[in-house]
């Protein structure tokens, strides 16, 4: 911590809180478990994505050929 | 200074997994910590999973302007405060009364007990604080962060971290003096 200048109140409440990190809640198995959905969801993202590109360039190519035809 | 999970940032960020694990386990206690003070035991792991895969999904937008583990509170203060303003009216922040070593406490050394109560009790005083005062004192006080790190992390400009914490001991000291409980707060 960087140092700061607390008044006697504040720097107790400080120090009573400072015991609070031994409070972590258990969560068994919680880093296998983010890891599994990680696993399964990057590579459902990244087809996610190329479909979302691949969308979006069909897109472009029939908004460029409409646009072609339109009567001037 | 260099930041420790550099080399593993780079490595997640090339789809390498087994970086990504070792980031999670580097980095989930302290997100089960912050969040559970904010939204509660019985959602803190769900809101947990949440910013990792958050945090994995947009490992391409970080610019390492700031460390790995700042960027990655800052998701899980959003991530906390959001879930705990759509949060059940049922359900409170975490102030340690249903820890899980609450039921094998009776047996432990009577110092240990006494630690116990008194941070149970601390719990109980924290929930009271308003989320965004009761966030930055965890991040600093609990979690030792800087006051640098708790503006990255939070989103605010250092004057207003100041202003914030000080007004958040303030109250704290209030609850704490308003307690039959001897806190051994000076006068």
């Amino acid at each position: 911590m960087t140092p700061e200048h607390l008044g006697p109140a504040d720097a107790r409440v400080s120090r009573l809180l400072e015991d609070l990190r031994a409070d972590t809640p258990e969560a068994p198995g919680l880093p296998e478990s983010i890891a599994r959905t990680a696993r399964w969801q990057a590579p459902v993202r990244r087809a996610l994505l190329r479909a979302a590109t691949t969308a979006g360039g069909l897109a472009d190519g029939i908004s460029g050929l409409v646009r072609g035809k339109r009567p001037r | 200074m260099t930041d420790p999970d550099h080399d593993f940032v780079e490595r997640a960020r090339r789809g390498d997994l087994p970086a990504f694990e070792e980031l999670v386990r580097r980095h989930h206690a302290i997100v089960l910590r912050v969040t559970a003070r904010v939204v509660g035991e019985a959602d803190c792991e769900d809101v947990t999973q949440d910013v990792f895969l958050r945090a994995f999904h947009r490992l391409d937008r970080f610019r390492g302007e700031a460390p790995f583990r700042a960027w990655l509170l800052r998701i899980a203060h959003n991530t906390a405060l959001s879930a705990a303003s759509g949060r059940r009216a049922d359900s409170a922040p975490w102030d340690g009364l249903d820890g899980p070593d609450a039921a094998v406490a009776a047996g432990t050394p009577a110092d240990s007990l006494e630690g116990r109560e008194r941070r149970e009790r601390l719990g109980v005083k924290l929930k009271g604080l308003n989320p965004e005062h009761r966030m930055v004192l965890v991040l600093r006080d609990v979690e030792g962060l800087t006051y640098d790190e708790i503006a990255e992390v939070t989103g605010t400009p250092l004057g207003s971290v100041k202003a914030r914490l000080h007004r958040a001991r303030n109250d704290m000291v209030h609850a704490l003096r308003t307690n039959t409980y001897d806190w051994e707060l000076p006068g």
